[in-house]
């Protein structure tokens, strides 16, 4: 984002030379190809059974999910608390690290706010899947009451989509000018919608000033937004009375999870990106560097809040909590428990202390496996605080009791994840995934700054 | 569902099984009729009966005369089998009567009395095991 608006700049003749040159680097490769078309085939198709499944539960009821009386919050929930999480590193990239004045996001931040807009989408989509009457789902604005967490979450989670959707249009307007005359051999349906989003523009120094200003306010309203997002959804859990869920941290708790999911979902785009779209000159080895550092930052934040979350109440062992922590820490979901925290968060960040750690391949491995952890970790968050309530159990048959995900609850899951991908490759691959005249400005201020 | 610590709400997980019988009739609150897949119930101490004058179905049904129904306002309580009305604060007092998870400070309204001059020996019951039913 231009933080000094010196005006010089975007009027030159070295800005216009380096927009040019970016530009033919960045847009080679965007557009529908071969590849393009065969992958969406393959994601659609996928899509087409996991939504077969989705209609076999509209039909019959949720009673085709493992989910019942004891255990009514199970792999949708903890899908949607993961969806919520990993949109946030829009707000971490973008506002925080952008606002801050790190030069060498740039690059990245179109990447953060396409997870961000995937992900926020779809979360909003990953809770109808949990209702028992999505035909209802209207009700929720007509007749929400503000006293409902439900209420809070769909007004956050809506507000944060639209603002990340903007932030990632907003500033891509330049971008789509530069773009819409030099797209050769693609469909008139992506020119117009080049011609339409650009909204005519001239690369007037005044429409730079305007769209710094813009950026600048979207930047900064996201940032309470974003913590609202997931202080609110982890307020679903936390207002409730139960052990395991009863806990005063949860804000700060979830907010450092999502920005270890974040971090990780940025790494695997940028190094998908990078080889697809032949973009290794613009995300460097020194950019995965740089942001392993971010992740490691992130990843210990994390553990610290883990450490509060799980030793403070272990230390008291209160009647409840003692039974939720033995099947977390010994029990049942020992396996599970100590593998994510292990596994999936502090092998991870030792070895990524190592400086050849941080290069882009085993960045990518560690990504995907502390991706993987987060979705597991969020299971662990939502479904055994359920298996133990106050009151006993009694007399009632073993699988009301213990939740096993069905093949058609894991179905409609798997529908979420291939919709993030669409979207994701839809936004990256018919869009310049890399901003291109944030990287002309830049350039251009520097190389001006030498002669 | 997930936010009730007394586990007092069941799901429609599928289309309830007395759902045809309803068919048709508009939703009654007080009955919580017709039953409709994909909704919340619970107990509602039968408001149907109580607008009526008469006590709950349960109360009224159960032999051993273990529950007893009223007012908290008009301190009075009914036992549904001996059709015995008490004054609710004594009974509370002289019985050690409490509340589940008063604590919670959700204020529930359903009190118990713990048991006393039993005339048969106690078995200890399933506790805080579910069992399977095969």
């Amino acid at each position: 984002m231009p933080d000094n608006m010196t005006g010089s700049v975007f009027g030159s003749e070295k800005y216009r030379e380096k927009l040019d040159l970016i530009s033919s680097d960045i847009l080679k490769n965007v557009g529908i190809s071969k590849g393009f078309i065969i992958w969406m085939g393959i994601l659609f198709a996928a899509l087409a059974a996991c939504l077969y499944a989705y209609s076999l539960q509209l039909k019959i009821g949720l009673g085709v999910t493992g989910l019942r009386d004891v255990t009514s919050w199970g792999m949708y929930i903890a899908n949607f608390v993961f969806f919520v999480a990993t949109s946030l590193v829009g707000m971490l990239i973008s506002c925080v690290l952008g606002l801050s004045g790190a030069t060498w996001v740039k690059p990245i931040s179109r990447i953060a706010e396409i997870i961000a807009v995937a992900f926020a989408a779809v979360a909003g989509l990953v809770i109808i899947s949990d209702m028992g009457r999505p035909d209802r789902l209207p009700y929720v604005f007509l007749f929400g009451r503000v006293q409902s967490p439900i209420l809070w979450d769909v007004s956050v989670v809506t507000t944060y989509f639209v603002l990340s959707l903007l932030l990632w249009l907003f500033p891509m307007i330049p971008d789509l000018a530069v773009a819409k005359g030099k797209l050769k051999g693609q469909p008139a349906v992506l020119s117009k919608a080049y011609e339409l989003l650009s909204f005519r523009w001239i690369h007037n120094e005044e429409q730079y000033k305007i769209i710094g200003q813009g950026v600048r306010i979207l930047l900064i309203l996201i940032i309470p937004t974003a913590f609202a997002i997931h202080t609110v959804t982890s307020w679903l859990f936390a207002v409730t009375p139960r052990a395991g869920w009863d806990s005063t941290i949860f804000g700060p708790y979830f907010i450092s999870g999502a920005f270890v999911s974040g971090t990780a979902a940025v790494i695997i785009a940028m190094y998908f990106f990078r080889n697809s779209y032949k973009l290794s000159k613009y995300l460097t080895d020194s950019h995965f560097d740089k942001i392993g550092k971010v992740f490691i930052l992130v990843s210990i934040l994390y553990i610290y809040f883990n450490i509060n979350e799980f030793l403070v109440p272990g230390y008291k062992l209160k009647a409840a909590d003692a039974i939720h922590l033995r099947e977390l820490f010994t029990g049942e979901h020992a396996f599970l428990f100590w593998g994510v925290q292990l596994f999936g968060l502090v092998i991870p960040v030792l070895l990524m202390l190592f400086r050849s750690v941080r290069k882009p391949l085993p960045m990518l491995f560690i990504s995907i496996i502390m991706l993987a952890a987060a979705w597991l970790k969020r299971y662990i968050i939502v479904v055994p605080p359920q298996a133990h309530p106050y009151l006993p159990v009694q007399n009632v048959p073993v699988e009301w009791v213990v939740y096993k995900p069905t093949l058609i609850e894991s179905l409609v899951t798997l529908a979420s994840i291939l919709l993030v991908l669409i979207i994701v490759t839809l936004l990256s691959k018919l869009f310049p995934v890399i901003p291109i005249w944030e990287l002309a400005e830049e350039e251009a201020k520097k190389e001006l700054k030498e002669t | 569902m997930a936010a009730c610590p007394y586990s007092a709400r069941m799901f429609h997980w599928r289309e309830p099984v007395a759902a045809s019988q309803d068919q048709g009739s508009e939703y009654n609150v007080e009955l919580n009729v017709p039953q409709k897949k994909g909704t919340i119930s619970k107990c509602l101490f039968s408001a149907d009966r109580l607008r009526d004058g008469m006590l709950p179905y349960c109360v009224s049904a159960c032999p051993n005369g273990v529950f007893y129904f009223g007012d908290e306002n008009e301190n009075a309580v009914t036992n549904g089998t001996t059709k015995e009305t008490v004054n609710l604060k004594e009974l509370l007092e002289q019985n050690g009567g409490y509340r589940l998870m008063a604590e919670l400070g959700t204020k529930p309204r359903v009190y118990y009395l713990p048991p006393k001059n039993r005339i048969f020996e106690f078995k200890k019951g399933p506790d805080t095991e579910y069992k399977e039913i095969t």
